[in-house]
């Protein structure tokens, strides 16, 4: 039971980190609360699915086409819909909300609300203290470190990652000094949906596939952001472990069923008694 | 102070006497039954716009106040007398009022939203693990004290009691204007989710049924969507929404699916284009046949 928990929990905390720094990506840099967030790990999922199943493609090729038809997608979303409501958060917020269930439903359209099942691409298992670990789910943890490393690398030594941050810092002051904010946002909105759209495409091939499974990690990255705070690797990376960690306990201990109400009581208790997040540098202003 | 009495008000006036006579008319009962849920989701809308309308935050979690109200009637309707059940409903609501608004006092934008978007889905998990009490995924089975007809009026007097309670407040927000008071805020989450909670007990005596799915994601977002599409901070016009896209949601009912679609369609087109809604069309519409006595126009 509680290798179970450690093992599943440090599984769920390598996924969750890259979900939280792709949706705290396009948060801090352009201000955009992005509810379809979620719906974009759902069609990488699905894309996935219809990739290796419907096609018969093998998964490596399948993936990168997945993220990177999502990231297309990503960026029509921000074009189409959220640029030219951009001064209006709520707007963003409505229309974005409105995008993730439209989604859905034509996800459920497309495919029924019977949950699909991705091959796995590598299979085969070990065990660790005596719990099963597919090298699937060893490929996704080796995978989110590098995504992270990898993002990290990008921020802090390309001409773009220091664009990026320059923006986050000071919109006003980074426009100054002659850098395109709107190209900078676009970037932004591109990179944080290919970040979910990895995340989905890399949990597909354990979990089941259905249209409904948008959310949770919508909510889950929001809780992390929330905790961790805007702006730091480390914050947002601990702040992963945190719920992760929470929701196997409780999904062990108590009931799978209550695996996400655990995550809401986090974001709630959070921002009721911590709204600037564990680490200071919170988001609520 | 006095409310003008606009071309409007006597047209709405007007048709909810319409809506009280036809009975004497039309006895088919499909047509009873959908313009109860239509009057039903236009107290949730009116409900939801006396707290998102007038703090100006959009609460994602509406189907919590009349969920529980809804469930409330569930628990004691075999027990107790329908007006206790409907004093049960309000109170039960008031008190969540209190649970979500208080978390929620210091939170604006998106952190109020997503805070109250939450509150429900707990709920609905909570449905779904303690099965011995809720009945699960299957939920209660509620039998009504009151005829179609009478639940009909029931809902009609409760829409149009929610209706007169909104616009009263309507002075005390322009007073409140300007000074934010955490008062006024609560006070606005008491007041929606007290309405939002008798007709939940409405709803669940209509539904016959009460379930986990009143706290699921989309019954919060088409209150939501009601409410956006009907013009947000105007009272009647989340109510005129909530019409709207019941009838509308109801022409299409053989598959839900067509009717959520629809409901995110029409909410995206009007963000886009119509970000005031229907009752700001009926300005639109002013303006228009007004355009060629006043040059210039409006602003």
């Amino acid at each position: 039971m509680a290798a179970d928990i450690i093992i599943f929990g440090t599984i769920w905390g390598a996924i969750y980190t890259i979900l939280a720094l792709g949706f705290t990506l396009i948060f801090g840099v352009a201000r955009i609360l992005n509810l379809a967030y979620g719906a974009m790990y759902l069609v990488a999922s699905y894309l996935i699915y219809s990739l290796v199943s419907g096609l018969n493609l093998a998964a490596i090729p399948a993936w990168f086409i997945a993220v990177a038809a999502t990231c297309l997608m990503g960026m029509a979303l921000y074009r189409v819909f959220i640029f030219p409501l951009r001064d209006s958060l709520g707007r963003v917020l409505i229309v974005t909300a409105g995008i993730a269930i439209l989604l859905q439903e034509v996800a459920v359209l497309a495919y029924s609300t019977e949950p699909r099942y991705v091959p796995t691409a590598i299979s085969g298992s070990f065990a660790i203290m005596h719990v099963r670990v597919t090298y699937q789910q060893l490929v996704t943890i080796v995978v989110a470190i590098v995504l992270v490393f990898a993002l990290h690398e990008f921020l802090v030594r390309s001409r773009l990652g220091r664009e990026l941050r320059a923006v986050a810092q000071d919109t006003e002051m980074a426009a100054l000094m002659g850098i395109s904010v709107e190209r900078v946002y676009l970037s932004a909105m591109v990179i944080s949906t290919g970040l979910a759209a990895a995340a989905g495409a890399l949990v597909a091939p354990f979990l089941t596939v259905s249209p409904d499974m948008g959310w949770s990690p919508l909510l889950v990255a929001f809780t992390i952001v929330v905790l961790g705070g805007l702006g730091s690797l480390w914050g947002t990376i601990i702040a992963a472990f945190i719920v992760a960690y929470a929701e196997m306990l409780t999904a062990f201990l108590i009931s799978p069923q209550l695996r996400d109400a655990v995550t809401f009581a986090i974001m709630i208790a959070t921002l009721t008694v911590r709204p600037h997040g564990l680490f200071g540098k919170g988001i609520v202003e | 102070m006095m409310h003008r009495l606009a071309p409007v008000h006597i047209g709405l006036a007007v048709a909810f006497i319409g809506l009280v006579l036809l009975p004497l008319w039309i006895s088919n009962p499909y047509v009873i039954s959908v313009l109860t849920l239509a009057a039903l989701y236009a107290i949730f809308a009116s409900s939801w716009d006396i707290l998102s309308g007038y703090i100006g935050q959009l609460n994602f979690g509406h189907a919590v106040f009349f969920g529980v109200g809804a469930y409330a009637t569930g628990f004691l309707g075999p027990h107790l007398h329908p007006l206790f059940v409907l004093l049960a409903g309000g109170l039960t609501a008031v008190g969540f009022a209190f649970l979500v608004g208080v978390p929620c006092l210091k939170l604006r934008g998106p952190y109020l939203s997503l805070t109250t978007l939450v509150f429900p889905l707990i709920l609905e998990r909570l449905a779904f693990t303690f099965r011995d009490v809720t009945g699960g995924e299957y939920g209660i089975t509620v039998s009504s004290p009151l005829s179609r007809i009478g639940l009909y009026y029931a809902s009609l007097a409760l829409l149009l009691a929610t209706l007169f309670r909104a616009i009263g407040d309507d002075d005390q927000a322009a007073m409140a204007a300007g000074i934010n008071t955490t008062r006024f805020k609560l006070g606005a989450f008491v007041l929606g989710a007290a309405f939002a909670g008798l007709g939940g007990v409405l709803y669940a005596y209509h539904l016959r049924h009460v379930g986990p799915e009143t706290f699921s994601l989309f019954t919060s977002f088409s209150i939501v969507i009601m409410g956006i599409v009907g013009g947000m901070g105007t009272i009647f016009g989340p109510a005129i929404g909530a019409c709207f896209l019941t009838l509308l949601g109801e022409s299409l009912r053989e598959i839900e699916t067509f009717r959520i679609l629809i409901y995110s369609a029409v909410l995206i087109l009007c963000v886009m284009l119509f970000p005031k809604g229907l009752w700001g069309l009926r300005n639109a519409l002013r303006g228009f046949i007004r355009k060629p006595v006043a040059s210039g126009g409006p602003q």
